[in-house]
């Protein structure tokens, strides 16, 4: 079992977080062990959100669901 | 009396006519000249006579001999002929079925071909379509994903996107 405790969550946005958006993010990385988080804002992933918590991954991104889109359509 | 008067006198006649002496000589010579022509003329006529017989008659055998071969010969032939026509209306007949055959076995063949080509290219085209239409799929997806993703980054507003992020958020901590 991976320990997530004491390990930093790389966040990426597609635009800068405003205050409150910062806190559910801060709550929710908190809530799996994390006490810090790097934010990097990426355009390309249109909206959303992506959460790196050690070797986890929590894709919320538009741009993920763009293409789960576009695999469904194109299988 | 009269005949026995007429013949003395008829002897007596050629008593006078003739000399006894030289009628001898010529008996004589006349047996000698038949003698000698029986010896050196007819036995050898006689002897060439039968040898031309003989000869006549060996060539007459030998001409019979020969008709006898050239009969048979004729007959031989004709059961020689009657039998080569026999196995030549066989052997016909065979390169009839023959030709036939491998006639028919082209033609089959050529269908077999025809079919087998028909089906390749069917099944060629059936993929060539197919490819195209996946082709055609995979640009008209990646031309809306495309028109979708233009539209979504100028559409997604920040407020829209804190939306997402709480949705997202509240999910995530759902399925912990």
């Amino acid at each position: 079992m991976t320990n997530k405790h004491n390990i930093t969550a790389n966040v990426i946005l597609a635009r800068e977080p405003d205050k409150e958006t910062e806190s559910m993010i801060e709550k929710f990385t908190e809530a799996h062990g994390c006490k810090k988080i790097q934010y990097e804002i990426d355009p390309s992933i249109i909206g959303g959100i992506i959460i790196y918590i050690g070797d986890t991954v929590y894709d919320g991104s538009v741009r993920s669901r763009l293409d789960k889109i576009k695999n469904d359509v194109t299988a | 009396m009269f005949v026995e008067l007429v013949g003395n006198q008829l002897l007596a006649s050629i008593g006078e006519l003739v000399e006894w002496e030289s009628v001898v000589c010529h008996l004589i010579a006349l047996i000698i000249l038949t003698v000698g022509l029986y010896l050196l003329l007819f036995k050898p006529v006689k002897r060439m006579i039968k040898e031309r017989q003989d000869k006549i008659k060996k060539i007459e055998k030998e001409n019979s001999d020969l008709n006898a071969e050239v009969k048979k010969m004729k007959d031989s032939t004709a059961v020689v002929l009657a039998e080569a026509k026999k196995e030549a209306a066989v052997i016909h007949e065979n390169a009839v079925k023959s030709a036939n055959q491998k006639a028919d076995d082209i033609v089959a063949d050529a269908k077999n071909q025809a079919k087998n080509l028909i089906e390749r290219t069917e099944k060629e085209l059936d993929e060539e379509r197919r490819g195209l239409q996946s082709e055609i799929e995979r640009q008209i997806t990646d031309v809306s994903m495309a028109v979708a993703e233009k539209i979504l980054e100028r559409d997604v507003s920040p407020e829209d996107d804190k939306k997402i992020i709480a949705e997202c958020l509240a999910q995530w901590s759902k399925e912990q």
